[in-house]
């Protein structure tokens, strides 16, 4: 019995650990920029931005150790690249050839900041370095570790790896095999719980001279070369990489200018099937919907060249401010970047959980002065309303945030441009010009809604509500077999004698039948023709006997459920006039005319309509009128 | 009313309900005309009122809805009728002048054109080749212009043409079975029933008509006999009387075709009366009181039927009785001053 639980326990350990062996955690840190910040911006806002990209680069060390101290084991970090090296001075080597000009002689006023020391830069990375909890940390070079992003600058790299090296020892790994590639061929990649890790130094593939020498460390030849050697076996495979291939969302060009034979040897390497994901950074776009999920293949530079791909977002503050035409990205300062870093969960399966951490500054410190007069303005902007964001813009302008102040000028710039248009400058007087500008797609909507109102006559008479009307009438209405209530005529004159002219539509009814009958006609009119008539007189009478039954008002409600059963019923709605004529004086009154009207409906259909008259003498010479129109109604259940 | 004759199996079709209307308008005063013809003393502004609005509706459907027959067969029967009006209008006319002129005894009228009978007829024969249900009824009726039509010029050929059509006629009646269903009495509906009763009906007045018919043919082919054909005709008409008073049909039209028999009857026999030679006063006068006996019979059995009296006031008047004549014609046209 003992051993037998014993047995259980050490199946439950192993099973734990290989349960635990089955996955890698890591996080992803990518494009610092501690060495190169400020770079394409002037004044206080470089300084500004050297802070910043520390203050990143600190909570993202912090963040990361907070979650190692509450429970989350992670294997390694690996950094992807762009330190911003091409920026720092390297230690003078007479034996070294010098390939470049980096870093480049500064301009007063003008980022990125003062370059340091190989040295210098080492310490400082290396105290970031100490400070993370997790021991395994690799390393990728990026475009901005080499000067001018070219490949034959990898030395920069590769002193900066040894410097690290010698004072983080046994934590520091060259991911890619660069530094080891200068000195003895070791077997590329490492391996974590049986899970292959495999650099991709694409650090100069964006630069105009990859290509050129195809056998140099970090063009692409080589480095796919190497990588598909190293994917060995059926061993799961994560890669890492600066860049991947997919295109600059600005000039919309790809980031790696490499060969089309090139190129497809990496689409046969990332479509293995060991490759599980790929990993790269170097993006530095505000639209969080970009990173932490597979790479969209509309992003991908060509079809199918971005495979199983996932970005990192970047650390540095580097193209978070959103440029002053792009009016779309709204200056809120929770939404305004997308900063932070990668936390990677991946299974020997192929299954992936990919988190984004992201920096929000907002929580660090508090808002610029004149955010209010930019998001305003930014507001205005959404609106095209340009004089009113130029004067939020010029506002924003006196803010004592550099930043502020550089994204307001250009913001002011361009609202001034919009106002110099000549659309702008008519709408001041005519200003629907401005809407139709603004609202291109809106204005179409109209035009086509007026339009189709326009021939909305044709359409809905004779198409839907035509076709709709005679499914309806088909479903819903009875035949008529010339039975019909008669409601009590309206009078259009004031001498009309509605009450008369009623009886004798209805009388005018049963004349038809015994005008028929007597003329030899009596078997073709099959069944009664009546129109039923209820007088007023008599209706109101009858309603008005009803009780009213516990409060009930039963008149009412009979009134309404005869009324229903009349309107879902044949029924001849119908109206006189009588237009007397003048008579001269002294002499006899001249015959005036009498008119009449009728239509024969059900519900809210129209069956038929006449319109009839007759000479009359006097008001009360209904009869031909009515026995007219009693002739048609009946004619319609002859039909 | 002998040109009525039942439709019970016209076709009642109409282009429109302005078809429909201008024709029941018509029919209305048709019937408002017939209905005033009936009292002892018409109105004679009704009278004229009447046929003139009945002429007025039914001549605009005949006008503009040239395919609706029964308007255009009615507007035929309104035409005889207003035919019979000025007819009438005539004998009283001439019944005046004599009367003035203290004149013994008139002779029959003499032949004239009748353009409303002309039309009648033309009428008659487009709904007898245009609506089949028709047919029947739009023969008889020609075959009855073609018989009484007298305009001098052609009477043998119009006495001919109506004998062709009522011999075809009697065919027809006598060899085809009415129509419709044959059930049991109480089940059979009302124009199943009249459709029986008017072929019975129909039946009898095509043979009173062709016996009036060939008798007048009679006349003329062998004026010398015409004793002995007024003698043939009493006897066949005897016959048929006889058929009728023992049929099954209703006493109303039982006397309608009595009448119908007595009045052409009578009409034969005053024509016989008109026709014989010179010298044979004591006959001519017999014929007359024979045909006043037969006009007074139908006139028994169906008071105030113009027909009858028209023909009584013309035999008054070869009797020489024109205050009486005059009484018979104002029956038929009425007191007033149009």
């Amino acid at each position: 019995m003992r051993s037998e639980l014993l047995n259980w326990i050490s199946l439950a350990i192993i099973a734990g650990v290989c349960a635990r062996g089955q996955q890698v955690t890591f996080a992803q840190i990518t494009d610092a920029h501690l060495f190169d910040a400020g770079k394409a911006s002037h004044g206080r806002n470089i300084y500004e931005q050297a802070l910043d990209n520390r203050a990143a680069l600190h909570w993202a060390i912090l963040e990361i150790n907070r979650m190692v101290a509450e429970g989350k084991d992670l294997d390694f970090v690996v950094f992807t690249g762009d330190w911003g090296l091409e920026n720092v001075q390297l230690k003078n080597d007479p034996t070294r050839p010098m390939r470049c000009q980096c870093p480049r002689p500064s301009t007063e006023g003008e980022g990125p900041i003062p370059p340091v020391t190989i040295d210098t830069a080492a310490d400082e990375v290396r105290r970031e370095l100490e400070a993370l909890v997790v021991r395994k940390i690799f390393l990728l070079p990026g475009d901005a570790d080499l000067c001018n992003g070219d490949a034959r600058d990898l030395h920069r790299y590769v002193e900066f790896v040894r410097e690290l090296e010698k004072r983080l020892p046994m934590r520091i790994f060259d991911l890619t095999n660069t530094v080891q590639t200068d000195s003895l061929r070791a077997e590329p990649g490492n391996s974590i719980r049986g899970m292959r890790l495999l650099g991709l130094n694409s650090a100069g593939f964006g630069s105009e001279r990859v290509g050129q020498e195809r056998n140099l460390a970090g063009t692409p030849a080589r480095e796919f070369d190497q990588l598909k050697k190293a994917i060995n076996g059926d061993q799961s495979t994560l890669i890492f990489a600066h860049s991947a291939d997919v295109n600059d969302l600005l000039s919309k060009q790809p980031f790696w200018k490499i060969e089309d034979q090139d190129r497809k040897t990496w689409k046969e390497i990332a479509a293995r099937p060991q490759v599980i994901a790929m990993f790269a950074g170097h993006v530095h776009s505000t639209n969080r919907t970009l990173y932490a999920r597979q790479v969209d293949a509309s992003w991908s530079a060509k079809p199918g060249s971005a495979p199983k791909t996932f970005i990192a977002p970047p650390v540095a503050i580097l193209g978070q401010d959103p440029p002053a035409r792009v009016v779309d990205t709204p200056p809120a300062p929770a939404g305004r970047t997308a900063r932070g870093f990668l936390l990677v969960t991946a299974t020997h399966t192929g299954a992936l959980s990919v988190q984004p951490y992201w920096y929000v500054p907002l929580d660090q410190k508090p808002a610029s002065d004149g955010d209010a007069a930019l998001m305003q303005a930014h507001a205005a902007v959404l609106d095209e309303q340009w004089d009113e964001a130029a004067n939020k813009f010029a506002n924003a302008m006196t803010s004592s945030d550099s930043r502020v102040r550089a994204v307001a000028t250009q913001g002011y710039e361009m609202a001034r441009a919009e106002m110099r248009a000549w659309w702008w400058q008519v709408g001041a007087y005519f200003p629907p010009i401005r809407w139709i500008h603004a609202h291109p797609r809106r204005t179409l909507i109209v035009l086509l809604i007026c339009l189709a109102l326009l021939v909305s006559p044709k359409i809905f008479s004779w198409s839907f509500a035509y076709g709709a009307n005679m499914f309806l009438y088909g479903l819903l209405v009875p035949q008529f077999r010339g039975k019909a209530f008669l409601p009590a005529p309206s009078a259009l004159s004031q001498d009309a004698r509605v009450d008369l002219f009623a009886l004798e539509l209805s009388h005018g009814a049963e004349e038809v039948r015994d005008l028929l009958r007597w003329f030899g006609f009596a078997g073709t009119v099959a069944g009664p023709l009546p129109l039923l008539s209820l007088p007023s007189q008599v209706s109101s009478a009858l309603s008005s006997t009803l009780p009213t039954i516990k409060g009930v008002d039963v008149n009412k409600l009979v009134a309404f459920l005869v009324s229903l059963t009349r309107y879902f019923g044949w029924r001849v709605e119908s109206y006189l006039a009588f237009c007397s004529s003048t008579a001269a004086l002294g002499a006899p009154p001249p015959p005036g005319t009498m008119r009449a009207f009728a239509a024969l409906r059900w519900a809210w259909f129209t069956k038929n309509s006449w319109n009839v008259q007759a000479t009359a003498a006097t008001a009360f010479d209904v009869q031909d009128v009515a026995f007219d129109l009693a002739t048609r109604v009946l004619w319609v259940s002859l039909q | 009313m002998t040109m009525f004759q039942s439709q019970s199996d016209a076709s009642f079709n109409f282009t429109d309900e302005s078809s429909f209307g201008h024709f029941m308008t018509g029919l209305r005063a048709l019937r408002r005309y017939s209905e005033e013809t009936e009292r002892d003393q018409p109105n004679r502004d009704l009278l004229t009122q009447n046929l003139a609005r009945a002429y007025d509706n039914l001549n605009y459907c005949v006008t503009n809805y040239p395919d609706d027959f029964v308007p255009l067969y009615s507007l035929g029967l309104v035409l005889t009728m207003k035919n019979q009006f000025i007819y009438a209008q005539a004998l009283a006319d001439r019944n005046a002048q004599a009367e003035a002129a203290h004149a013994a005894q008139l002779g029959p009228p003499a032949p004239r054109p009748w353009p409303l009978l002309d039309h009648a007829a033309d009428l008659f024969e487009r709904a007898m080749h245009g609506s089949v249900m028709l047919a029947e009824a739009a023969r008889f009726n020609l075959a009855h212009v073609y018989a009484k039509r007298d305009n001098g010029t052609d009477g043998v050929g119009d006495l001919n043409r109506a004998l062709e059509l009522l011999h075809a006629f009697s065919a027809s009646v006598g060899s085809v079975p009415p129509a419709g269903r044959r059930q049991l009495g109480w089940f059979r509906s009302e124009r199943e029933q009249m459709r029986e009763r008017d072929y019975h009906a129909l039946r009898f007045q095509v043979s009173i008509l062709t016996l009036f018919v060939q008798t007048r043919r009679a006349f003329r082919d062998n004026p010398e006999s015409i004793e002995r054909s007024v003698g043939t005709v009493q006897q066949r008409i005897a016959c048929e009387r006889e058929e009728i008073a023992q049929s099954a049909l209703p006493p109303p039209i039982k006397a309608d075709l009595l009448a119908d028999s007595s009045t052409k009857m009578g009409y034969l026999s005053y024509e016989a009366a008109m026709a014989l030679p010179n010298g044979t006063e004591e006959k001519r006068s017999e014929l007359l009181a024979e045909a006043q006996s037969e006009l007074g019979q139908a006139l028994l059995r169906k008071p105030n039927w113009n027909p009858p009296q028209i023909y009584m006031a013309q035999v008054l008047q070869a009797l020489g009785r024109f205050e009486e004549a005059r009484a018979n014609l104002k029956a038929v046209l009425g007191n007033g001053t149009s």
